[in-house]
């Protein structure tokens, strides 16, 4: 009866949009004021954001001052949380565009691309026409190693952690700085996970 | 002892707590604002989060501060489970780690609305909306896709379903019928018991602990990776139960269960996962019980030990064609056997299931499912006072189902239609269908209701057992004089117990960290299991011995009845720290009997087998990274045909994490009783009663 589970869990799949606000207040008002914790979409969030200053996007003019677009591609009502970043300065004279994609023409014109893994089984294909691309592709779903972008983040007990795809880096012509290296597990399969 | 004052004090404590509950719950109504609406487009959840009052700034964090923090999924089980169109309860892992349980049947009592009775050290009474008897026959239970519901005496032997409970992903538990997916015995409840991938039980686990109940407890477990996408778990678990209390002393029913085991989930490609698992299980389970006599004292005290043993083994093959394309194969062999007092019996089932989901059409999706069961037996008794008309048995089960969930507004409307077919060897076709409609008409509110039909198939005790019980059972001197004895006689035309069932329920999330669910159920039962004397007729029960007053009662489909109530679970998480969980669960039960015969006076008591009016509430805190303190407050009510009282039970749990791998844990459980009784003695169930009594443990644990 395995796939009666998932199916149990379906019901309730659509209903993950309620993280947020109003909480907060209501805590302190019940005299448990503490500092502020954030949903698992706004931990992303910062970590996007430190990931978007240690990047060098080696194709482009360092001294560009266009918006650094990070695009998101998918539908999940957490992803709302990644509007957290629109307008974060991302160096002295450049700022963060936050961008909902609507398909792959526009995702393929961002730097900075977050692949829901509400995409599923399209995850594989997306990958594979942006590894090419200097785009910075980020990814968080469980299913593959086929649907890891360049860096793709795990939850490690209650912990979140990335890996980062150093061939697929390259090829994209990114350069990250040590600095998030170091924290990070690296790995060195082709994007997508094919080789040519 | 802590005296009993300030424990009440303490409980007292908590029902405030409660109450504050209900209290905030009805100014946070106010703040709900209607009419905002989910929209699966990208630009509206982008939009919608833009709340300026508490949005915080994430770009000052540094990469080790984000790395140092705890993703808390807040409340993320209301939260995947609020659209379930049916009363669910999902018991999570870290709910049973913080009951203090130690065994299986006592983490059930974590679901609200179940109602958990332990009858003696070793064994439980446990059902969902009444009924509850040792073997309760009207819940299905199941553990990783195997059924453990015996289809002998119908029902199960939680004492053998002695699980690590770490190993525990979750427990699922439906109240109300799940025939139209799960089959027949699905009537009021279902119990989904998951295990932990392999993937996720990798490296050293070692656990153990003793106490003044639970004398001495272990386990160790083992996972590692046999290829890049294959993983495996081996482990072992050794529990010794004390005895519990006994009014006339000699309670007799200590019990010791080892069990051991192995897991492997293989992701062989991207779409095929096979999983292997199995277990072997061995103990000796304490008991005394009246056994009957066809001579002088015809009845007396008799204690010792039931042995008990298994093993099974479970293939599963999940197959993904396409994004919502999935199938499953699934076989599993299981063996046991049980030597017990009275009755011995051993069994062995084998059953291959076959599972396809997939969406045909737009707003469709669509699951069906065959499967075939052969499990086959031996049982028998002393022949003079138990026995079946067959000592061996083949049974077998075949199953269809089919079940559409139809999309009729998206995001608003959801209609779910479907049966299943099922053919039994002893009365053949069983249909049991079912609908459940589900209405959101809100992100935070959701509505559903469900009619369906479900059936509780006869079992080989119904249909072909033969026994004698002493009469006045189990009152000393057990048998009255002259002699009188209940010769029970299952009968091969009993048919199928039925219930249809109409389900209301309603869940609202007034605000992102509370959750009240609601669910309320009426309950239709027809042909329900009724002893019928007949002193008359020829093919009654032999009569043993000329010095009984012998009374031949006939198994019959002669009771019906109606169940009502409702049960209502309110979950808050007022900081990330502590967690609250309050229910109360509601019961009536009517039973009615035919106004002329004979009947068995003991099946119509079942309207008060199972308390009227339950309350619990719970509270894990964390009161700092190492350190956790943890409550369950419970009431039940009392059990009038068992003259069980009603009882307030309250369990405490302290633990301790010096670091990331230790942990250690004082438990101390049903703290305001020495000890008092959860059951009482019934026809079904031979042992005597004896009093769940305070139980202190301690343990430690350490991962590597």
């Amino acid at each position: 009866m395995q796939l009666l589970v998932p199916s149990i869990e379906k019901w309730g799949s659509q209903c993950r949009g309620f993280a947020g606000a109003a909480v907060l207040a209501f805590a302190m008002a019940a005299g448990f004021a503490q500092a502020p914790t954030l949903t698992p979409y706004q931990i992303k969030a910062g970590f996007i954001y430190n990931f978007a200053m240690a990047t060098k996007w080696l194709s482009e003019d360092p001294n560009s001052t266009a918006p650094l677009v990070f695009g998101i591609l998918g539908e999940d009502p957490s992803l709302g949380e990644f509007a957290l970043l629109q307008g974060a300065k991302v160096g002295a004279h450049r700022n963060l565009s936050v961008k909902p994609c609507k398909d792959l023409s526009e995702a393929k014109e961002c730097h900075i691309l977050f692949l829901s893994g509400s995409l599923k089984s399209n995850l594989p294909t997306l990958l594979e026409e942006t590894k090419d691309l200097p785009v910075l592709t980020i990814t968080d779903a469980d299913v593959g190693v086929r649907s890891r972008g360049i860096i793709h983040f795990v939850l490690e007990k209650d912990k979140l952690r990335f890996e980062v795809n150093v061939s697929a880096a390259d090829r994209a012509k990114l350069k990250i700085s040590s600095q998030v290296l170091k924290l990070a597990k690296l790995r060195k399969d082709e994007p997508g996970g094919r080789k040519d | 002892m802590m005296p009993r004052k300030k424990d009440i004090v303490s409980i007292s404590k908590l029902f405030v707590a409660g109450f504050g509950i209900l209290a905030s719950t009805v100014a946070a109504l106010a703040q709900v604002s209607p009419g905002s609406t989910t929209n699966p487009n990208l630009a509206g959840p982008l939009a919608s989060t833009n709340q300026p009052s508490s949005r915080p700034d994430i770009t000052r964090f540094t990469m080790d501060q984000l790395m140092e923090m705890k993703v808390t999924s807040v409340s993320k089980k209301p939260e995947e489970f609020f659209d379930a169109p049916a009363a669910l309860y999902v018991i999570t892992s870290e709910e049973i780690r913080r009951s203090g349980a130690r065994v299986l049947p006592e983490a059930l009592r974590l679901s609200p609305g179940l109602d958990v009775a332990q009858i003696d050290a070793s064994k439980w009474a446990i059902s969902s909306r009444g009924f509850n008897e040792r073997l309760a026959n009207k819940l299905l239970v199941m553990i990783d896709g195997r059924s453990v519901y015996d289809p002998a005496f119908s029902g199960l032997y939680w004492e053998t379903q002695d699980l690590v409970l770490e190993d525990i992903d979750r427990i699922e538990v439906i109240r109300g019928p799940g025939g139209t997916l799960w089959g027949a015995n699905a009537v009021n409840g279902v119990i989904n018991i998951t295990t932990k991938s392999a993937k996720d039980t990798q490296g050293l686990y070692m656990e153990a602990g003793g106490g003044n109940v639970y004398q001495g407890f272990e386990s160790v477990r083992y996972g590692g990776k046999l290829g890049p996408n294959a993983y495996y778990r081996v482990y072992e678990k050794y529990l010794n139960h004390s005895e519990f209390f006994d009014p006339a002393g000699n309670a007799a029913d200590d019990w010791r269960m080892a069990r051991g085991g192995a897991r492997v989930d293989w992701d062989i490609s991207e779409a095929d996962v096979f999983t292997w698992q199995g277990d072997v299980f061995g103990g000796e389970v304490g008991a005394k019980q009246i056994m009957p006599f066809t001579s002088r004292p015809y009845a007396q005290v008799r204690t010792g030990d039931a042995k008990v043993d298994g093993a099974n083994l479970l293939a599963r093959w999940q197959h993904t064609f396409a994004e919502d394309n999935q199938a499953s194969l699934q076989t599993y062999y299981d063996h046991f056997n049980r030597n017990d007092l009275r009755y011995h019996e051993r069994r062995d089932t084998f059953d291959l299931d076959y599972q396809h989901r997939f969406s045909p059409l737009n707003r469709n999706e669509i699951v069906y499912g065959l499967g075939y069961r052969y499990s086959g037996d031996q049982i028998g008794g002393e022949p003079s006072t138990f026995r079946f008309d067959h000592p061996s048995r083949g049974l077998s089960l075949g199953s269809a189902f089919l079940q559409d969930t139809i999309t009729i507004v998206p995001d608003r409307l959801q209609l779910t239609l479907g049966t299943k077919l099922e053919h039994n060897d002893f009365t053949g076709f069983e249909i049991q269908p079912g609908t459940r409609l589900l209405w959101t008409p809100h992100e935070r509110h959701t509505v559903w209701a469900s009619v369906a039909r479900a059936v509780r198939t006869p079992s080989r005790v119904d249909d072909d057992m033969q026994a004698h019980l002493p009469y006045d059972n189990p009152v000393p001197p057990y048998i009255r004089n002259p002699p009188a004895a209940i010769g029970i006689g299952g009968n091969p035309r009993f048919e199928s117990e039925t219930l249809v069932a109409y389900e209301l329920g309603y869940r609202v999330r007034p605000l992102d960290r509370l959750t009240f669910d609601l669910a309320l159920f009426y309950n239709d039962y027809d042909k329900l299991r009724l002893g019928r004397f007949d002193f008359t007729n020829p093919a009654s029960p032999p009569q043993i011995t000329p010095e009984y007053t012998f009374l031949p009662l006939w198994i019959e489909n002669l009771m019906w009845g109606e169940t009502y109530g409702g049960e209502l679970v309110a979950h808050w998480n007022p900081t990330d720290i502590w967690k609250l969980i309050a229910s109360y669960s509601y019961l009536k039960v009517q039973l009615h009997v035919p106004t002329v015969g004979f009947f068995d006076p003991v099946s119509p008591t079942a309207t008060a087998r199972s308390p009227r009016h339950q309350v619990q509430l719970h509270s894990l805190l964390d009161l700092s990274e190492k350190w956790q303190f943890d409550t369950g407050a419970y009431y039940v009510d009392r059990l009038p045909s068992l003259q069980v009282p009603s009882y307030i039970r309250l369990d405490l749990r302290i633990s301790w994490r010096p670091t990331k791998e230790w942990e250690l844990s004082l438990v101390a459980q049903n703290v305001l009783d020495n000890h008092h009784p959860e059951f009482g003695a019934s026809l079904d169930n031979f042992d005597l009663p004896t009093e769940s009594r305070r139980s202190i443990y301690a343990s430690v644990s350490r991962r590597f």
